[in-house]
């Protein structure tokens, strides 16, 4: 499980042993609940989270790894070339300025691409070979496409 | 109709305002006790309702009554033993789903239940709008919207409870869906219960649904073992097959239906139900949470509270000191105190007043601190600091909220440990309140003061405080290590601390809560801080005719007693009863030496204590057992002798190992 900001999980299940997964389950956080990673405390050990509420709760990394979860968004700069793996745009987290720069470079949300190589960024889509500065790669949301 | 005794008992998720209303329902009335077999608080009152008499019992916080915490099993248990006459349920207006999971739980037991909507008037703030008559027809049973702080619908709340106790009957137990093969189970199993017959007024497919999702009934309730026994073997086989069934656990399946109906109520309830946190929010903890700068601002803050706890405490302490001074100088004079033995008039300033002095001395700091800390708690800014400080206090095991009390403990350690009631979890209370006797309070920072300004040069005499300072901070952690080492009130649990948006505290709920600490304090500490007091009396007066504090008074004959233990530490007889009077107060240490030493006692100190053995009785000053009211603080948060002893121990133990490493290793070193 990646930690790291603006990443997005949804619970998938949660184990008879898992003290940590039990309590959020009756705290009225399910199977099926999105948790999105809003920051990360200091040397990455505590985060806070977002629950599907929209209420922040704060958690530590060691225990919310040990949960059963399927990422389902996580900035580009989190993510390492791996050959074959596939990821789709999910959205922007920059401003209106950073969204045109993103056009311009022909890079526009539900777009499909590989990550050939990570510093910097280059990234094989339909178009071609896009590049993006680790800066960049921060604002911009992808998914993992199965 | 006949007037009856009846138990009702409010029930809720944690910080609904549940003690709020427990307050507002029973006034003055109320008694704090023991859960039985675990040290849990017990907090129990009772109001009279049109001739009935009222026993309201104020339930540990539970986010359902599947237990997860000792606080969860502790409601469990009281549920199904002894089930109340009526359940007040409370949940909280602004995020209702979260409340919900527990209320669709009791709503199922079959005891009559009113609900409480609280803090309605944030939830309108917010623009939310909420249909009482949806949720009152969804679950059965009366709800009320209500602003516990300010006693808005209190009125209606205690006027539908009347009709309730005299029409019980149109409560109805909600329904909610579950997969086929758990209601089955449920339904067999509550069938099979209906013949060993538990408690009537339990509904028994809620007690056949919490055996199923725990496997486990608690012990001593009200049916027969055997029969009990018989059926606890169904379950294994009924919970296996529908685990099985359903591919997860069954705890975590009844946990989903529940939160689906709760969703689904909420959805047709309210007007809206996804709150973003606000913008306001968001931007200062771009700030106050910030990688960097978070840290740095957090130490800020904590500097200007500490700040202005002196600044405005201080001068406060020294009007009451004045005040009993002068009260003291008004009896010594009064021809009536004349008339009495010496030994009466004796006790009763030195004893009694003095006792009772030092508890109301206390008095201005307790309220200050606990202004601030409702400022800090009630803003939004204690959840942040605690996120900020987590990843140091896990270390020691405990989670970052731990660390305000125990800085806050630099400043007077009474309120500090009052302070650990916010923690969450036994866990985390018990191991704050065992480190915060180890930081260096204001009254020890006086004697430091005034010790090392004789015993050291000018020059040296500041860097020997700032070295007592570090070795406090030191051995905070050392100790926190050594606890971590051993299992003391439980495990911990996961930790999982809500963040909640900022808001600006009011001036009524910061001012009744110094109002209610300091009233807790009177009532919890006084006792036993004026009978400490007196016991000292006792100690360094008696027996008849002896001077005070010298070597023929008891304290002076437990000093020679003790002097094989303290003379490896360097430490002499006459500094042993300087610590017996420490125990009442620190500041008295000081006061005690004068008395000891008799006339010029700085002179008499420096000729007869080296500088090590000033070092050394130092140490052991800032590590030994914190003050009286300190320790009765320690009892009364903790609800056990046990740790109170654990403590005093620690104390002791831990002083006299670093007094012995420092005066050793200062001898070996060839300081003298």
């Amino acid at each position: 499980m990646k930690i790291v900001e603006n990443a997005e999980y949804i619970i998938q299940s949660v184990t008879d042993v898992d003290r940590f997964g039990k309590r959020l389950v009756q705290m009225g956080v399910l199977p099926g609940s999105h948790l999105k990673i809003i920051r990360v405390g200091f040397r990455g050990s505590t985060l806070e989270v977002m629950i599907d509420q929209g209420q922040s709760i704060a958690v530590r990394s060691k225990e919310l790894a040990m949960l059963d979860c399927k990422l389902i968004a996580i900035p580009l700069s989190a993510l390492s070339p791996e050959k074959g793996r596939k990821y789709k745009i999910k959205n922007f987290t920059g401003g209106r300025g950073f969204i045109q720069k993103m056009k311009n470079r022909k890079i526009s949300i539900s777009d499909i691409f590989e990550i050939l190589e990570s510093h910097p960024f280059e990234l094989k889509t339909r178009h071609g070979t896009i590049v993006a500065g680790h800066g960049e790669a921060e604002k911009i949301i992808v998914e993992p496409v199965n | 109709m006949a007037d009856k005794t009846l138990t009702i008992a409010i029930c809720s998720i944690p910080n609904t305002g549940k003690s709020t209303l427990f307050n507002k329902l029973t006034g003055a009335h109320q008694a704090v006790g023991n859960w039985a077999g675990v040290s849990i608080e017990k907090k129990t009152g009772h109001f009279k309702l049109n001739g009935h008499t009222i026993n309201l019992i104020d339930l540990p916080g539970a986010y359902s009554i599947t237990p997860t915490s000792i606080e969860e099993t502790v409601v469990r248990d009281y549920l199904l033993k002894t089930p109340p006459d009526f359940i007040i349920n409370i949940i909280d207006a602004r995020n209702m789903y979260r409340s919900l999971g527990l209320t669709i739980q009791l709503a199922q037991s079959g005891v009559p239940m009113i609900v409480a909507v609280n803090m309605m008037d944030e939830a309108r703030r917010a623009g939310l709008e909420i249909d009482i008559g949806i949720l009152s027809n969804h679950l059965g049973c009366p709800v009320i919207p209500i602003v516990a702080r300010t006693g808005e619908g209190v009125g209606e709340l205690k006027k539908t409870l009347l009709e309730t106790i005299r029409d019980p009957s149109k409560f109805r137990p909600p329904n909610i869906s579950r997969p086929p093969v758990v209601e089955d189970a449920i339904i067999a199993l509550a069938k099979k219960l209906d013949k060993i017959n538990p408690d009537p007024s339990l509904n028994k497919t809620f007690i056949a649904e919490r055996l199923l999702e725990s496997g486990e009934l608690p012990k001593d309730i009200s049916v027969d073992d055997n029969a009990l026994k018989d059926i606890v073997k169904d379950v294994k086989h009924l919970r296996l097959r529908a685990e099985t069934s359903l591919g997860e656990n069954l705890s975590i399946t009844c946990a989903q239906c529940r939160f689906n109906s709760a969703r689904g109520l909420v959805n047709e309830a309210t007007s809206e139900t996804i709150k973003v946190p606000d913008k306001f929010t968001k931007a200062l903890d771009r700030v106050l949470l910030n990688k960097y700068a978070g840290l740095p601002m957090f130490f800020l803050i904590m500097f200007l509270l500490f700040q202005g706890i002196y600044a405005l405490g201080t001068p406060l302490q020294t009007l009451i000191s004045d005040f009993f001074a002068n009260i003291r100088n008004i009896l010594l004079s009064s021809l009536l105190f004349g008339s009495l033995p010496d030994m009466l008039s004796n006790f009763i300033i030195e004893g009694v007043l003095n006792g009772v002095g030092i508890v109301i001395s206390f008095f201005p700091l307790i309220a200050i601190f606990f202004i601030f800390m409702s400022l800090i708690e009630d803003s939004g800014y204690m959840a942040r600091a605690a996120f900020l400080l987590d990843r140091l206090m896990h270390k020691l095991g405990l989670d970052g909220k731990a660390f305000i009390n125990i800085l806050l403990g630099f400043g007077c350690n009474v309120p500090a440990i009052m302070g650990t009631r916010i923690l969450s979890g036994r866990h985390n209370r018990i191991r704050t309140m065992l480190l915060i006797p180890f930081t260096l309070c204001s009254a020890r920072f006086q004697v430091f003061v005034f010790l090392a300004a004789i015993l050291f040069a000018p020059l040296t005499a500041p860097w020997v405080v700032f070295g007592l300072y570090a070795l406090s901070f030191i051995m905070v952690f050392v100790v926190g290590f050594i606890l971590k080492l051993f299992r003391i009130a439980g495990k911990p649990e996961p930790f999982i601390m809500e963040i909640p948006p900022y808001r600006v505290p009011t001036v009524k709920t910061v001012s009744l809560r110094a109002w209610m600490e300091m009233k807790s304090f009177l009532y919890r500490a006084s006792t036993y801080i004026v009978a400490g007091v007196i016991i000292v009396w006792f100690l360094t007066n008696m027996p008849p005719g002896v001077e005070q504090g010298s070597i023929k008074t008891w304290a002076g004959q437990i000093g020679q007693f003790l002097q094989p233990v303290f003379h490896p530490i360097g430490i002499g007889w006459r500094e042993v009863i300087a610590l017996i009077f420490g125990f009442v107060a620190k500041e008295i240490v000081v006061g005690s030496m004068a008395v000891i030493y008799g006339a010029d006692t700085v002179t008499q100190i420096a000729a007869s204590i080296t500088t090590l053995q000033g070092l050394s009785f130092m140490v052991f000053i800032l590590l030994y057992t914190p003050c009286i009211a300190a320790i009765a603080a320690i009892k009364a948060e903790s609800r056990s002798w046990g740790i109170t002893g654990l403590s005093l121990f620690l104390g002791i133990a831990i002083a006299w190992i670093t007094a012995f490493i420092v005066y050793q290793g200062g001898l070996a070193l060839g300081f003298r």
